[in-house]
């Protein structure tokens, strides 16, 4: 069987639920979006425009977990990449957003450009891991009033696989649709075929911004779909309890999907959980065991409302546990000094730790192909299997016997498993970006992107 | 005297806000010298956290406890103290803000925290606040430093755009502008002409007393 656990019991999952109540109906989220304020004022919440505390009632928020979608597909530009929701195995997000990038060249650390977000995309095409490409690291040569855009177009363009993006004020939201009916072909295939969703994380505790939240409220008319992903940190946004942030998110993306669902009802969600825990020195964010376990309990409470769930902190042997609980998706790979600079060879080699983890996850399989008491019979005490047809299947076959494609068993377990990793790694970055791009956008569309672009940056950027 | 400016060391040491609160409206109450009960009570409690924060031994949450006792027995005390009469001085004045558009003000308060367990009079204007604002501020209380965080990538561009603004007010020279946040770096402060970068509150205080030192200022 598959290797299952579980974290919460009925009755705390329950409890989690019950003190997210508590919270919406008598404590109150920080809304800061007029249009939002307006919309949840007409749905019957109790709002104060004044202070901007909003109240939602257990029948408001049942009503629009109603109409929150409980299946779709997070479609590609490449069809054979879409991606359902729910998943029958888990997938990875690219992370972001980045301010450097891991020269692949001089391996030091420099600013990222829009080029390096078009190049990480390329990247992470070949990953078998990746599912869904954010938008990596920041085109900091861009406008700084439009870079989110940039970062959008330039990663649209590196990747064929699902994209999220985020965009910083309602201005840039049009430019973003336009980016993608250049792609699409019209507005219908946009609404239809969702080939990119929007990442937007309320701010903890318990606060909606309201420039990202205006810009998504813009996007939900074309039904793009919303990662609504809280960040908290233990100690520092959220109690110094696991399960207190555990509610507090519950809280926050409840909270988030209310508002977007009356917005739009029936437009698609995910229920994110990214937590961090404080360095107690520092202050700093550090994700470390706890946000294994409140990821694990996000994704329990994504289960209980039947929503599609993504959690932050893969690539890593500790996140294993993450795999048992199967959530949608899995973010967190690609990126080091806590999620700041973008490392394509540090991509590469996080690919195959997911690629680990998700055999370990995958449990022992019995079943006819699996029972080989034949074989043991067959060659008696004392014989040997390499030479066992069985064996030979079983060694193609990922699911029972994980052999990697791209880094040899013998680079496990020695001295410089890690160092020796990550000069394959860099080879391996190399030939990906020494070779042809991979699903290339038409030149016609690709001028047409930077032209919206251009137009974006006329419009909005102060010193363009 | 002695045990009750114990009390006010003891109060601010371990973080005890309403003990600081009460200790400080005694102090009023009975008149008592304003520097030695700084000096000897309440300044030697907050020295102390700084200590035991450095020797490893106070976590950052020890540490912003001892920050608020001591800022809120300041409070009560602060309209006394601005009396040259009180003979107390700080260390010198800081604002801090966290730029327009940006709502993430934890790390500012952290650094808030550290600065004012070393000595400094902080003013801290909150989180999202407009650049007119942090301009008006900084021409109304002086400051010798004053700090510019910004958590997110689209919102680094506006401590770029304060610095402007103080060029153009003829402001900029009177003020030495630090900057920080996650996705804030050195590269980023040369780049557009702050003072100095920090990418923790320790080294924040760090840059602070080098920035202060350096213009022979009070640190």
């Amino acid at each position: 069987m598959k290797l299952r656990t579980q974290v919460l019991s009925q009755e705390e999952v329950e409890l989690v639920h019950k003190r997210t109540l508590e919270l919406l109906e008598h404590v109150g989220v920080c809304i800061k979006s007029e249009r939002a304020l307006k919309v949840l004022a007409e749905s019957g919440a109790e709002v104060d425009f004044n202070t901007q505390i909003v109240k939602i009632s257990e029948t408001l928020l049942w009503k629009c977990l109603n109409t929150a979608p409980k299946s779709y597909v997070l479609g590609a530009r490449n069809p054979k990449f879409d991606f359902p929701m729910p998943a029958t195995k888990v997938g990875h997000i690219l992370d972001g957003i980045t301010t450097g990038i891991i020269d692949i060249e001089t391996g030091e650390r420099r600013p990222s450009t829009k080029e390096d977000v078009f190049q990480t995309g390329r990247v992470f095409q070949q990953m078998d891991m990746g599912a869904v490409a954010w938008s990596g690291c920041s085109a900091l040569d861009m406008p700084p009033e439009t870079h989110s855009l940039h970062e959008f177009a330039a990663i649209l363009q590196g990747t064929s696989k699902h994209i999220q993006f985020e965009l910083r004020h309602g201005g840039e939201s049009k430019y973003a649709i336009e980016i993608l009916k250049a792609v699409l072909g019209s507005e219908e295939e946009v609404i239809n075929r969702k080939i990119a969703s929007v990442l937007y994380c309320p701010i903890s505790p318990l606060t909606h911004d309201d420039s990202m939240l205006d810009a998504y409220l813009e996007l939900a008319e074309y039904d793009v779909p919303v990662n609504i992903y809280p960040c908290p940190i233990v100690g520092l946004t959220s109690p110094a309890s696991l399960f207190s942030t555990v509610c507090l998110i519950n809280a926050e993306v409840l909270s988030g999907l209310v508002i977007y669902q009356l917005v739009k009802p029936g437009l698609p969600l995910m229920y994110g959980s990214c937590s961090g825990t404080a360095d107690p020195r520092t202050g700093d964010y550090v994700d470390k065991e706890e946000s294994v376990l409140i990821s694990m309990a996000s994704r329990e409470m994504a289960k209980f409302y039947h929503l599609p769930s993504v959690l932050s902190g893969g690539g890593s042997s500790e996140t294993v546990p993450q795999y048992m609980i199967e959530p949608e998706l899995i973010d967190g790979i690609g990126t080091m000094d806590d999620g700041m600079t973008t490392d394509l060879a540090g991509l590469v080699m996080q690919n195959e730790f997911c690629n680990r983890n998700i055999r370990i996850a995958q449990g022992i399989r019995v079943d006819e192909e699996t029972d080989l008491i034949a074989d043991i019979i067959k060659q008696g005490p004392g014989g040997g299997f390499l030479g066992s047809k069985s064996t030979r299947k079983m060694f193609r076959d990922n699911s029972e016997i994980y052999i990697s494609k791209h880094f040899p068993d013998c680079f496990r377990h020695t001295a410089n498993e890690h160092a020796d990793m990550r000069l394959h790694a860099i080879e391996i970055v190399k030939s990906i970006l020494d070779g042809p791009v991979e699903d290339e956008l038409p030149q016609s569309v690709q001028l047409r992107i930077d032209e919206i672009c251009k137009n974006a940056d006329r419009a909005l950027g102060k010193k363009a | 005297m002695k045990e009750l400016l114990n009390k006010m060391r003891v109060s601010v040491l371990e973080g005890e806000e309403e003990d600081a609160v009460a200790l400080a409206k005694q102090a009023l109450a009975e008149k008592l010298d304003l520097k030695t009960v700084m000096d000897e009570g309440f300044v030697l409690g907050i020295r102390e956290a700084g200590q035991l924060y450095a020797e490893g031994e106070y976590y950052l949450p020890d540490l912003v406890c001892s920050a608020d006792a001591m800022k809120s027995a300041l409070a009560i005390l602060d309209e006394a103290l601005k009396k040259p009469a009180s003979g107390f001085t700080s260390k010198g004045k800081i604002v801090m803000t966290t730029v327009q558009g940006d709502v993430h003000d934890i790390g500012k308060i952290i650094v808030g925290a550290m600065l004012t367990a070393v000595g400094y009079e902080i003013y801290d204007l909150g989180s999202d606040v407009p650049n007119v604002v942090v301009l008006e501020a900084i021409y109304k209380i002086k400051p010798d430093v004053v700090g510019l965080s910004a958590l997110l990538t689209t919102t680094m561009v506006e401590q770029k755009n304060i610095i402007e603004d103080l060029k153009v007010a003829g402001t900029r020279n009177g003020v030495k502008v630090i900057v920080g946040g996650a996705p804030v770096t050195h590269e980023w402060a040369n780049k557009i002409g702050a003072d100095g970068y920090s990418d923790d509150a320790i080294s924040a205080v760090e840059l602070v007393n080098r920035l202060l030192l350096r213009e022979g200022m009070k640190a």
